[in-house]
């Protein structure tokens, strides 16, 4: 399968300058949250996997529940083969910066991605690339409640998400703890939570 | 106010009181229907229907009437497949001239493999001979508006449902399901030319029901079609042969200046079948199969007549019609049976490939508007005047 469609993750069908949601191609296969993700492929917008939500592909029709006589969930989906068809999985996320003449550009993009453009994976490349400088963090302490509803789940997955990437990297996780630090000094509570959470 | 409600509720109360009075006769009615259908022989009804001359529809028995079956195991592997449409009736006030008819689509496969296929196809006319019939014997021609894009969508619906199934590989039990009735009565019921019946006859109704016959000779294939609170009285017509103390029958010489109600057969005459099988049925049974001696399956439908029973699926009692050659088949007649049921089980009250089928197939008035907005457009932007009438814009701006 030709790489690009194989990383794909889904397909924008709303957008505006903060961010987008995109709509997965198969039921329950969205990134999780504080993944980080590109769109397009020319001048890449990247931006963090904030919210994931399944619900009826129909607005005015909601799911009901119907498995009371089944023995499992797979059983259920089996005697009901429309249902995988009547829901769909959205993921939204939240513009962190664009690439431009080959230089990260941490921040919003001039103009917000096209309806309908692909949303891919990134590749470990683009994950070096992006997470070299961590300007970004600013921008995500400040939008992850907003962006989640709760106080900082968001920062706090996508600094696990970078985390597992680089395990045995010590310096950088020394370098993100010091930037945490710089981000939070006027509101050690907040540090020591977030710290706690990541257990560090 | 455009409904005076006020006004509209102490009518409807005053109109409305004696229908519970009615319901109890109804009761008494249904119970001494079905002491009837339990007691008379079928081959001395069809004895006195065959003689006799009357106005009734009445139905064609060709066993007991009085059998009752319970609810056939169903296969572990099978498929539904089941049709629906709606359409956008051409309207003299909208800016281009066309009918839209949109057909749902649904396949259901259950079992080891089990997967959906849900699809909506919308066909527009727009040409001359796409919105009229030609009568081959005259210069007239038959708008396809009102009544006659109802009998086009019901049966492009049948169509691609013979289209589909004519097309599936799989040979696993499968069921056909169509809403609605599978007898075509309003292709006679509307003064249509010979030659304009006789052309969706001959290029619609029975080339489908042919092909999804042919497909059931090779693989177990069922068609049948689901009527919901069904209100036909074909059993009760029958009932009222069974009952006429006249022999031979003659509505019109023994009764033709009796008032409704003071005929001998009118001790039925408060119900319809569904109130008869809704207490003689049990849920999960269904009937004895009847046939129908609607016109138009006498005149057109030879080798596809009509048969029909009734099913309690334990939510209502359901008219399921199925053509001679399921009837005449006990295994197909049980896959019917019994996958129907599952069907009912599955949608809640009523079969979910027909619920999903009309959910692909529906038009909605935004949907309306927002098409004959894209026409307008489109019209506009090829430099086409777009007159539309007066009355039509009268309706979009409600001034005072």
């Amino acid at each position: 399968m030709n790489m690009s469609i194989q990383n794909r993750l889904g397909e924008i069908v709303e957008s505006n300058s903060n961010g987008f949601v995109a709509q997965c191609y198969d039921l329950y296969q969205a990134p999780v949250i504080g993944t980080l993700v590109r769109v397009g492929t020319d001048n890449p917008t990247f931006g963090i996997v904030s919210y994931v939500s399944t619900e009826g592909l129909n607005s005015d029709r909601k799911a009901i529940a119907r498995g009371k006589d089944e023995t499992s969930i797979t059983e259920l989906y089996a005697n009901n083969p429309q249902i995988a068809q009547l829901l769909v999985t959205s993921f939204e996320v939240v513009s962190m910066g664009y690439l431009k003449d080959n230089h990260i550009s941490y921040g919003l993009p001039a103009r917000p991605p096209e309806i309908h453009a692909f949303v891919f994976s990134c590749s470990q490349s683009e994950l070096d690339h992006f997470f070299t400088e961590l300007d970004f963090l600013s921008l995500l302490a400040a939008r992850s409640i907003s962006a989640v509803g709760q106080a900082d789940e968001l920062l706090i997955s996508t600094l696990r998400f970078m985390l597992d990437l680089y395990p045995a990297h010590v310096t950088f996780t020394q370098k993100l703890v010091k930037e945490l630090a710089q981000l939070f000094h006027s509101d050690l509570n907040r540090l020591k939570l977030i710290i706690r959470r990541l257990k560090l | 106010m455009s409904l005076d409600l006020v006004q509209a509720l102490a009518k409807l109360q005053e109109k409305t009181a004696h229908i519970m009075n009615r319901h109890s006769e109804g009761s008494v009615q249904a119970i001494k229907a079905i002491k009837l259908l339990s007691s008379l022989s079928h081959e001395e009804i069809m004895q006195k229907a065959q003689s006799g001359k009357f106005t009734w529809m009445a139905a064609e028995i060709h066993t007991s009437l009085a059998g009752k079956y319970t609810k056939p195991a169903k296969p572990n592997n099978y498929k539904v497949m089941a049709v629906d449409g709606s359409q956008i009736d051409v309207s003299r006030h909208a800016p281009l001239m066309y009918h839209l008819i949109n057909i749902g689509k649904v396949i259901l496969t259950y079992g080891e493999s089990s997967s959906a296929v849900l699809e909506s196809k919308p066909e527009i006319a727009v040409s001359e001979n796409e919105l009229y019939i030609e009568d081959q014997d005259s210069t007239r021609s038959v708008p396809i508006e009102g009544a006659v894009l109802g009998i086009k969508r019901s049966l492009r619906e049948l169509e691609t449902l013979s289209e589909t199934i004519a097309t599936d590989v799989d040979e696993i039990p499968t069921l056909a399901l169509l809403d609605g009735t599978l007898i075509f009565w309003t292709i006679t019921a509307n003064s249509l030319p010979t030659s304009v019946t006789d052309y969706l006859i001959n290029t619609y109704l029975i080339p489908s029901l042919d092909r999804i016959k042919e497909k059931s000779i090779k693989s177990p294939t069922s068609l049948a079609s689901y009527i919901s609170s069904p209100k036909s009285t074909d059993v009760v017509n029958t009932l009222r042969l069974a009952i006429c103390p006249y022999s031979p029958i003659n509505c019109d010489r023994h009764c033709g200046t009796l008032n409704a109600g003071t005929r001998p057969c009118d001790s039925v005459n408060s119900i319809t079948d569904q109130d008869i099988f809704s207490i003689f049925l049990g849920t999960g049974q269904r009937s004895e199969i009847f046939f129908s001696t609607s016109q138009v399956i006498q005149k057109y439908y030879l080798g596809h007549e009509i048969g029909f029973f009734y099913l309690n699926t334990g939510k209502e009692i359901a008219r399921i019609e199925i053509p001679i050659w399921v009837a005449s088949d006990h295994a197909l007649v049980d896959l019917t049976h019994s996958l129907i049921l599952d069907q009912v089980d599955k949608g809640l009250g009523y079969p979910i490939s027909l619920a999903e089928a009309h959910e692909q197939a529906v038009v909605t008035p935004q949907n309306r508007n927002a098409f004959n907005a894209i026409i307008e457009t489109m019209l506009t932007n090829q430099d086409v005047s777009i007159g539309g009438s007066q009355k039509s814009s009268s309706k979009q701006v409600r001034w005072i």
